[in-house]
């Protein structure tokens, strides 16, 4: 099986195999419009060694499943948070960790792992108060009190 | 589901991009995006154009711009917001300061909806028409709009007339003079044609209604002189009073509403939904404007709502007729306001492009009662194309549907087609449960 290799911003190499690397679709077009497995390093400027390797053994452990459906974008489909077991497992990381990976599988174009990861963020806001949601995400409230009353008034004048 | 070594990171949420963040959203509930929206303004502007579509300003006598609307005006808090206001509705009891909110539409570039619902509009509704489009046509993103609503209760003025007015407040409109249409005098004169004089009497009573209302009311200057069907239909033909150009879908739900209110349609060339209130007298298609004395045909229009002012729908004997050739394109028609189904279906005519037909019930055991029309519409070949027919009631204010689909077989050697019916109940949208399987079995048929 042939194998690639590819470069994080802070100069570490991994080698990987092609098939898995083509998780992405940034290297796989790359790849197809280089026309041969280079033997040269292939760079990843944002993404650095931790975050790099752990978008890899994401990309290992789902390397034979199907493309995602035709209709992935459909409302229907979006609405599902529910992550499977493995997946769950393999985001329980330091919030740092896991915005670095949503970005990393946006930069890679790798559209699964961004689903997964957007959906767990958004599994940490579902059901939270503001005060719960601000303490998850270390958020200032800095409404004015004013501002404040008129966004708890929000229903008098706004329509959603 | 959460992940439980999450911990806060310093730099939070801020380090992902605004659509990437979007994408988060997509997963949340409106109830989720509330609560994140309410952690700080950052959060409330990222999640505002996801949660809120419009302005919404109800008032019963207040004509002071509340404070929620003075908060997007430049230089305030929520100035950058502004792109995101696609819609605006006014709920207003009377007109009195109508003029304040039309202003305020100004500040909103992006609106492509807008609403007007008004209480006491009796007798001033064809001058309202023409006022509030004459200042809407001075909005820079008129021609953007494509949804445009007035809903008006026609609730007459409730404060007492002015015991001193008399009828030498009444001014001659030079304008209506020399047109042809006097109404002051022409009742006075000797004429044969009864018809006439009646109309005539109807205008004058009319007008001298509407002067006594606008002088209880002090709107003068917003409402301007009066304008009369006449006039009304001089000012939409030399394109004074126009609808928005990109305009798809108008709600004339005006009581006294008069085909002149819908005459501009005529330019409109994006237009395929009409919703329109029909008086409780027979009424007449066309404007009474005598070089327009041909029907105003709607080819564009698709959906159409009638909203009938009265049961009695013999009323509407002429309207009905002439509905087909009106909208001959129509492909989903909603009744409301007759309610007795069986016997509405009888004077109902022939929509050769009809797919769907949506009519108002005061119980929906009504199903029963309506099969049997229908079947009979069905087969004299009414509507060739109808798939859905549907009865809407409402239970304990909550609205009830249940919707037909119609399923035809085709005769065997020629023979006559049968149909199927297949009924749901649809509760506030939600499929709630199949109320009856009705097949019309016949020996020849084949599916």
């Amino acid at each position: 099986m042939s194998q690639i290799i590819l470069l994080s911003s802070d100069n570490v190499e991994m080698k990987v195999d092609k098939e898995v690397a083509e998780r992405s679709i940034l290297i796989k077009n790359m790849l197809e419009d280089v026309g041969e497995t280079p033997d040269q390093a292939i760079p990843i400027p944002n993404v650095n060694e931790g975050v790099l390797r752990k978008v890899i053994e994401w990309c290992e452990h789902h390397r034979n499943d199907p493309p995602p459906p035709a209709d992935e974008d459909s409302d229907s489909r979006k609405k599902s948070t529910d992550i499977e077991e493995w997946d769950q497992k393999f985001m329980q990381v330091d919030q740092e960790m896991l915005f670095e990976i949503i970005l990393a599988a946006n930069y890679l174009d790798i559209k699964p792992l961004l689903d997964v990861g957007c959906k767990t963020v958004a599994n940490m806001i579902k059901g939270k108060s503001p005060e719960e949601i601000r303490k998850t995400f270390n958020i200032q409230n800095d409404f004015t009190p004013e501002e404040e009353d008129q966004i708890r008034r929000e229903n008098e004048w706004a329509e959603e | 589901m959460e992940s439980e070594s999450c911990k806060p990171n310093s730099e939070g949420l801020q380090i992902l991009p605004t659509e990437l963040l979007l994408s988060v959203f997509e997963y949340l509930d409106s109830d989720d995006k509330r609560a994140f929206s309410r952690c700080s303004r950052a959060c409330y502007f990222l999640t505002f154009r996801l949660r809120i579509r419009g302005i919404y300003w109800q008032s019963c006598y207040s004509t002071t711009t509340p404070t929620f609307l003075r908060r997007f005006e430049d230089g305030q808090s929520f100035s950058p917001l502004v792109k995101h206001i696609k819609s605006a509705k006014f709920d207003f009891k009377t007109i009195q300061g109508l003029s304040t909110p039309l202003t305020v539409l100004s500040k909103f570039p992006a609106i492509t909806s807008i609403k007007i619902c008004l209480g006491e509009t009796y007798y001033l509704e064809r001058n309202l028409y023409v006022r509030i489009l004459s200042f809407l046509i001075t909005l820079p993103y008129y021609d953007n709009l494509i949804y445009l609503g007035f809903v008006w209760r026609g609730d007459e003025v409730t404060i007492e007339w002015d015991s001193s007015y008399d009828r030498e407040h009444i001014h001659d409109d030079p304008h209506e003079l020399y047109s042809g249409a006097v109404v002051d005098r022409t009742y006075t004169i000797e004429d044969q044609r009864a018809e006439l004089i009646k109309e005539l009497h109807s205008s004058q009573w009319e007008r001298r209604s509407f002067e006594w209302t606008k002088v209880a009311l002090c709107e003068e200057e917003f409402l301007g002189k009066y304008v009369s069907p006449i006039g009304l239909n001089q000012l939409v033909l030399r394109g004074e009073v126009r609808l928005p150009k990109g305009l798809r879908s108008l709600q004339l739900g005006i009581p006294k509403c008069e085909p002149s209110f819908y005459l501009p349609l005529l330019r409109c060339e994006e237009i395929t939904s009409l919703f329109l209130s029909i008086p409780s007298r027979d009424t007449a298609v066309s404007p009474i404007y005598p070089e327009l004395n041909t029907m105003i045909e709607l080819p564009r229009i698709k959906d159409l709502t009638l909203y009938f002012h009265s049961a009695n729908f013999f009323h509407y004997e002429k309207l009905l007729k002439q509905l087909p050739s009106q909208f001959p394109n129509i492909t989903s028609l909603t009744s409301r306001g007759v309610k007795y189904v069986g016997t509405f279906l009888v004077p109902l005519p022939d929509f050769p492009k009809l797919e769907s037909l949506d009519l108002d019930v005061h119980k929906l055991w009504e199903i029963e009662i309506a099969e049997n029309p229908l079947k009979n519409r069905l087969e004299i070949g009414g509507y060739p194309e109808l798939r859905t027919f549907k009865l809407t009631a409402f239970e304990d204010d909550e609205e009830v549907q249940i919707i037909c689909s119609i399923s035809r077989f085709k005769g065997l050697d020629g023979g006559k087609e049968t149909y199927g019916f297949y009924w749901e109940e649809l509760r506030n949208g939600h499929l709630s449960a199949m109320v009856r399987k009705e097949s019309n079995n016949h020996e020849n048929e084949e599916a």
